[in-house]
């Protein structure tokens, strides 16, 4: 008996041994590419956001500084106003952008006349590139030639100089993020609508339920799983917001409209900081490690 | 049978040794190409030094201004670097020597002086070499719409002093006429404000102090303060917080506002971006000095801001490519820069191409001035003079004190 459940032992582990040689060479050229194009570039990285960096030669012991970047970083008021921005920047996609899209998303979801063009027409936002959008929207909020303006002035009022103006440059980011993004997350919505079973809505009409109830009772709980995914996306993408910003307000006026990224892009790049730079970079893809860790451990663990 | 193949392969070899030593010698010259004209200029040139320089091959490899100051650091860290590379001198190639990409060119000084003056030599002079040369001038200085500035009950003479030149903004508020155009968005178009009253405050040499000295220092405070107090009278046209540079000259070009300080290539540029195409007329856009006057009597009120750019030479580049430059530099080559009206050209002689008479007042104001300042955002380098440009426009909007102004620039400074 003791000899038969060795060998058992043996030929099992002999099994999971074979197994394990499979897998590796299997996941190799993945794990490959992964240690080639992300583990390596955020070591080297997160290496160089210990140093006074401009990016010309290779970081020395010269120029070592330790967590100087980092200290900096969190004392400058610039970056604390990015993290602030991006903070709207994700409350809005999660307040207005998404809840906006489910709306229109119930009510293009059926097979009536004219649905298609109308998601079509709320999609094209989506597919037109970031730089185009920023520039065409910088020329619809410009104060002396704008649409905005323009109607602002109509109603009796000055022109309207929004860009210009300290505290609402952002606004028109969060405007522009909420017209750009939301045709995406209505089709992703509109895609997890029609998976849901035709019968429960009519055993719930039977049953008495109205829309209402039956968008309550019905649409939100098999649409559980698709809005928690357009969510991570959602968070993470705000998280990482850049290419609307430098077109529409390059991070101003006076530094105040900047995201994490655009604030690396301006304070680490363009100043040649790379080190500084880095220590931004690092800190943000430690904020989405985290937030994508977490959320795929309590908020996705089912799906 | 052997022997047969072996001695056509021999002779072979030997052709394909001589070929290599006959191959071209390339010089690749990395430019801003944001102007046609220009570029059309420079291929000029550089088509008649091949021509002359049979196994020299010149080549020009055009990028957006802002472009190639943020893909630079990682072309010179490439293995084939271009061989000469556009620069504005002052903290870029400080950094650009210290990491060890620039050439030391200095056995050329002597032909660099026979075709451009000793200032153009001296300005990309680092760390006891010479690196480059400067082969364009540039002035910062009042741009004034006259029939504005009358509309408005001011006249030029008002704008000679400081005090008079405030007196002037107020005048025109009152008036109805916005005093002054500038691009807050773009930021540097601010900074020669700033500049501007760092020099009449400070002197000559004042960058050159705040640079070892410190920032915090009577003389930046009273200039930081000078700019705040202009601020106050709000006098930059409506929306000028995020206005980019080309806008902000088109509006000049409208008449939107009666001064505009700005450089010498606003004369094309507000023709050009205005919307009629041709701008303020040549008769009524006058060009003045920066105002003087101030009461500490350091600046003698001739100092200029500018730049004086050129052209630096990398690591490892040949011999042909210091020799281009030297052609490229001379007046053969710069007249054409000059008789098209595109700039002002360092090279000795060149004065007498010059027949825009606008151009030939900036050069003549070059001359006379005590000191010709690089614009600050390239003298302090990318990191400082990135800090100089916001603390500029934080200055004009009255969003900063000047003390925590020489605070941010110092430790912009101090971490570059």
């Amino acid at each position: 008996m003791a000899v038969a459940t060795r060998r058992l032992a043996f030929t099992v582990s002999r099994r999971t041994h074979r197994g394990w040689r499979t897998a590796l060479i299997f996941a190799a050229p993945a794990l490959i590419l992964f240690t080639l194009f992300i583990a390596l570039p955020v070591f080297e990285a997160a290496g160089a956001s210990f140093y006074n960096w401009n990016g010309l030669r290779a970081p020395s012991a010269d120029n070592f500084i330790g967590l100087k970047n980092y200290a900096q970083l969190m004392a400058h008021g610039t970056f604390q106003r990015a993290l602030f921005n991006t903070g709207l920047i994700i409350l809005s996609a999660l307040l207005i952008q998404l809840p906006l899209a489910l709306a229109i998303a119930q009510l293009l979801g059926g097979k009536q006349w004219g649905t298609i063009t109308f998601r079509m027409i709320f999609f094209l936002p989506f597919i037109l590139a970031e730089v185009a959008a920023g520039l065409i929207w910088r020329f619809m909020f410009d104060g002396d030639v704008g649409l905005v303006s323009a109607v602002v002035q109509a109603f009796g009022g000055e022109p309207f100089h929004i860009l210009s103006d300290k505290n609402l440059a952002i606004v028109t980011i969060l405007v522009v993020a909420t017209w750009k993004y939301f045709g995406f997350h209505m089709m992703l919505y509109i895609a997890g609508m029609q998976a849901i079973d035709k019968s429960l809505y009519e055993a719930a009409a039977i049953d008495g339920a109205n829309s209402w109830q039956q968008f309550f009772h019905v649409t939100l709980p098999g649409l559980a799983s698709t809005i928690r995914l357009s969510v991570f996306f959602s968070v993470l993408g705000c998280l990482q917001f850049f290419d609307l910003v430098v077109p529409l307000t390059g991070g101003g006026p006076l530094n105040m409209s900047h995201t994490i990224v655009s604030y690396l892009y301006y304070f680490g790049i363009t100043r040649m900081r790379i080190g500084y730079g880095d220590a931004v970079g690092v800190t943000l893809f430690i904020v989405c490690v985290l937030v994508a860790f977490n959320y795929k451990r309590w908020i996705m663990k089912n799906d | 049978m052997y022997r047969k193949l072996l001695v056509p392969l021999v002779l072979l070899a030997g052709m394909s040794g001589s070929f290599a030593m006959a191959e071209d010698v390339e010089v690749r010259v990395l430019h801003i190409g944001d102007s046609p004209a220009s570029n059309d200029i420079m291929q000029s040139v550089i088509d008649d030094y091949n021509a002359a320089h049979p196994g020299v091959h010149v080549v020009r490899e055009p990028m957006e201004n802002e472009a190639l100051r943020t893909k630079l650091p990682t072309l010179l860290q490439s293995n084939d670097p271009p061989d000469i590379i556009a620069s504005f001198g002052g903290g870029d190639i400080e950094a650009q020597d210290d990491a060890g990409y620039l050439e030391d060119i200095s056995y050329a000084r002597d032909d660099l002086l026979k075709v451009v003056p000793a200032s153009s030599v001296k300005a990309f002079e680092v760390h006891g070499k010479l690196v480059g040369v400067a082969t364009d001038l540039a002035l910062v200085n009042f741009y004034v719409n006259k029939p504005l500035l009358e509309q408005g009950g001011v006249s030029i003479d008002d704008l000679a002093t400081w005090d008079g030149f405030l007196g002037a903004v107020k005048k025109l508020k009152a008036a109805g006429i916005t005093p002054i155009v500038t691009a807050g968005g773009d930021k540097w178009p601010v900074q020669h404000w700033l500049l501007y009253l760092m020099l009449r405050e400070g002197g000559a040499d004042i960058m050159d102090r705040v640079r070892s000295e410190g920032f915090n220092q009577p003389d930046f405070i009273r200039a930081a303060n000078d700019l705040i107090e202009l601020g106050k009278l709000q006098p930059f046209q409506d929306g000028w917080l995020n206005e980019a540079w080309l806008p902000s000259i088109g509006k000049f070009g409208d008449g939107a506002g009666a001064i505009y300080l700005a450089g010498n290539w606003s004369i094309q540029q507000q023709a050009d971006n205005a919307a009629d195409g041709k701008g303020i007329a040549p008769k009524d856009l006058v060009l003045i000095p920066f105002p003087s006057g101030f009461s500490t009597g350091k600046g003698d009120g001739s100092e200029t801001v500018g730049g004086i750019t050129g052209w630096a030479v990398t690591a490892g580049a040949p011999k042909e490519a210091v020799d281009f430059l030297v052609y490229y530099a001379s007046v053969d080559s710069m007249k054409r820069v000059a008789e098209a009206g595109l700039g002002i050209p360092s090279a000795i002689g060149v004065e007498d191409y010059i027949t825009d008479p606008k151009l030939q007042w900036v050069v003549k104001t070059i001359g006379a001035a005590s000191a010709h300042q690089l614009f600050a955002d390239r003298y302090l380098g990318p990191a400082a003079g990135g800090a100089y440009n916001d603390v500029a426009v934080a200055l004009a909007a009255g969003e900063m004190t000047a003390e925590e102004a020489a605070a941010t620039l110092q430790d912009a400074w101090d971490n570059r």
